[in-house]
Parts: C-alpha cells; structure tokens; sequence
C-alpha cells in the first residue's frame, strides 16, 4: 500500500459523506426549481423561442 | 462474432445525435419542427433551428428567459441544469452532444501535426466562464430594447452550433432567408470555418475554450453523481492516463476535474485497471473499468 493512503482513509470517508451531501442538496435544489419554472410557466417562453426560427441562431436577426 | 466497428461511446454519441435530431422532412423542406417536445430541452448544445432538432437548446432557452420582459431569472433552466448536472456532470460532454461529436469528427481528419498543447492552453480554458457570464447571462439580462426584451448575445454573436446545424441548412433550403443575410451571416460563418479548421488540428477547441454549456456542467464534475476513481493501491504512477487524455489534464491526480468530459480514454490506457467510473452516491466509486 501506498504511503499515506491508511492515513488518509478518515479524510476520504469525510469526503465521500461531504460529496454526499452536496449530491442530495443540488438535486433537490433542481427539483424544486424545475417545478417553480413550470408553475412560472417559463416552459412557454422555451417554447415560444425554439418553434420559430431564431434569427439570431442562423446569423440574420 | 464480428467486432461492432466503432466505440461503446462514438456509438451512443451518433444514436443520440439522430434521435434528438430526428425531424428529418425539416431538411428538404427548410423548416424546423414546431411541436410540443420542444418544451424539454436537450442536455446537449443542440440548436433549436437546426431543421431536424426535436428538444430545445439549454443555453439559447437561458438567453431566451434571461432575456425576455417577463422573467429576469429562470427557475425552469437552473432546476434543469441543477439535476442534469448533479446525475452526469461532463458526462454529457463525452457522450450527449452533437457539437462535442462533431468537433471529434473532424479532429479525426488527418493533419501534418496536431497540436496537444500549448502555452495558453490552460489560462484560456477559463475563457468559457467569462463568456457565459458576459453573453449568456449578463448582456440578454440587461441591453434591452424599450420593451424590455433582451437579444440571446451568445447566438448572435458567438455560437457556430447555431450556423452549422440552424443557418447553413436552413439559408441553403430556403430562399427567403437567402434574401435577408448580411454581415452577421457572415461573421457567424467565419466564427464557424475557424472553429472547424482548429477543430482539426486541437481536439475540441470549442469545448475547450468557448462553451458556456460546458462551462455550466463543469461546475459539477467534483460532485456529480456518475464520476471517476482511481485506486491508489493499483496506480503506479506510470502516467499511461495522462498521456490518453484528450483533454491534457491528469485523471490521477486531478480526477474529476472541472475539464473531464468523462470519454473514458484514461481508463483504456490504464495497464492496471486503476481507474474505474460510474454512478456512486458519496465519492465512493463502484464502477466498471471497460
Ligand atoms: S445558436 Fe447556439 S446557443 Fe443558440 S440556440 Fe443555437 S445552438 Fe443553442
Ligand atoms: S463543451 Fe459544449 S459543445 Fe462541447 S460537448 Fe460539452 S456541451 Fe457540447
Ligand atoms: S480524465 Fe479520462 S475521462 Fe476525463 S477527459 Fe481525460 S481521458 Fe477523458
């Protein structure tokens, strides 16, 4: 075994229950403000940009 | 049994691009799809006036909330990147989107020397959050007409996505767009030859330096829920795996780094089956070395 690696073995599991967490709370973050931006109705503004052609994509408007 | 002749990835990179850009009468007929899947957005910078485009593109659909009188703040694209870029990180990079596979492609073109490397390399690998600060957040969000609207700068200005999959096809279908273009048509086909001829001769330029869809995922790649682990006991320190990236960053000891597209090439040019990756809650990695 690597030198270092033992030692190490306390601070990785803080790391992994760290990264845990940061897992959970992003993705409830992204689920609660998935659901606000629907209730927003910001869906209609995707939409209403992306069914007709955007002049500036295509490098005209 | 005859070997499949591309790669696991180039494989799912090729199904995904033809399934999400599926609306194939929209090429003869120069028009774009206007149905309701248009709704959902594609992890990918896919634009949405590509004529066969089915989903949105994120950043254009950023730019188009950030920009219009009603919102000044999108919930509906911070929740979607929020849990995009929570499950997979760069992993969309590597395997989802159209412009990475394109830049891939053409990188395959053989040339006198491709270049790996070179002075700058690094430093202008943060260009990509200044531009989508400035152009995709900052400048739609507050250079606005007197009604308030704001233009998508990023598309206008920058983005070669748009001119390869939306503007060629759709000027070169139809006439009436023909009539109207001008020199912003120009400039955006320009940006589009430079990328295509750096695209050659450095692997993914545009992911490198300029993508704030890129950028955005980035942000993730430490905490993202599918990633990359090295096992100290079988590492020896050959550093085979930094000389497999594409992407010049060490998968040992930078791994998950802000630059991993997650392509997996570390784990080929491994010897000892030191890198695994898959999906792992908590930095613990249970993945597969194949
Ligand atoms: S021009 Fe680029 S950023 Fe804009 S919608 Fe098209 S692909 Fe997306
Ligand atoms: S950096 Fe941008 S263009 Fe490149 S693969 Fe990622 S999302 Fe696509
Ligand atoms: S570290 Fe590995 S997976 Fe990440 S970009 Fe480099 S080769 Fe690809």
């Amino acid at each position: 075994m690597k030198a270092g690696v033992k030692s190490s073995g306390k601070r990785w599991k803080r790391s992994t229950d760290k990264i845990l967490m940061w897992q959970v709370l992003l993705f409830m973050a992204g689920v609660l403000a998935f659901a606000v931006g629907i209730y927003r109705d910001e869906v209609r503004t995707v939409l209403m940009k992306a069914i007709y052609i955007c002049l500036e994509c295509i490098g005209i408007g | 049994m005859a070997k499949w002749p591309i790669s696991f990835r180039k494989t799912v990179q090729s199904v995904w691009t033809v399934l999400t850009n599926g609306y194939i009468v929209g090429f003869f007929r120069g028009k774009i799809y206007t149905g309701k899947l248009k709704n959902m957005c594609v992890p990918g910078l896919n634009c949405y006036s590509c004529p066969g485009s089915l989903g949105s593109c994120p950043i254009g659909s950023l730019q188009a909330v950030l920009g219009s009188a009603k919102y000044k703040i999108s919930f509906y694209l911070l929740g979607f990147f929020l849990l995009i870029g929570t499950l997979l990180g760069r992993l969309v990079c590597g395997f989802l989107c159209p412009f990475g596979l394109i830049q891939e492609l053409l990188y395959k073109i053989p040339f006198i020397k491709k270049i790996r490397t070179f002075r700058l390399d690094r430093p202008l690998r943060w260009l990509k959050y200044g531009i989508l600060v400035v152009f995709v957040m900052l400048l739609p969000l507050f250079i606005v007409d007197a009604a308030g609207t704001g233009s998508p700068w990023f598309c206008k200005w920058i983005c070669p996505a748009g001119t390869l999959e939306g503007g060629v096809p759709l000027v070169s279908t139809n006439p009436a767009l023909q009539s109207v273009i001008g020199f912003l048509f120009h400039w955006k086909l320009a940006i589009l030859l430079v990328t295509i001829l750096l695209s050659i001769l450095i692997y993914r330029p545009f992911c490198k330096y300029i993508c704030p869809l890129g950028a955005i995922y980035a942000l993730f790649n430490k905490v993202s829920v599918y990633r990359y682990h090295v096992d100290q006991e079988k590492c020896t320190g050959c550093g085979k795996c930094e000389k497999a990236c594409p992407m010049q960053i060490s998968p040992v000891r930078e791994t998950n780094h802000l630059e991993c597209i997650r392509c997996g090439e570390c784990k080929g040019g491994c010897s000892f089956n030191a890198i695994t990756s898959g999906f792992s809650f908590g930095s613990k990695n249970k993945g597969k070395n194949s």
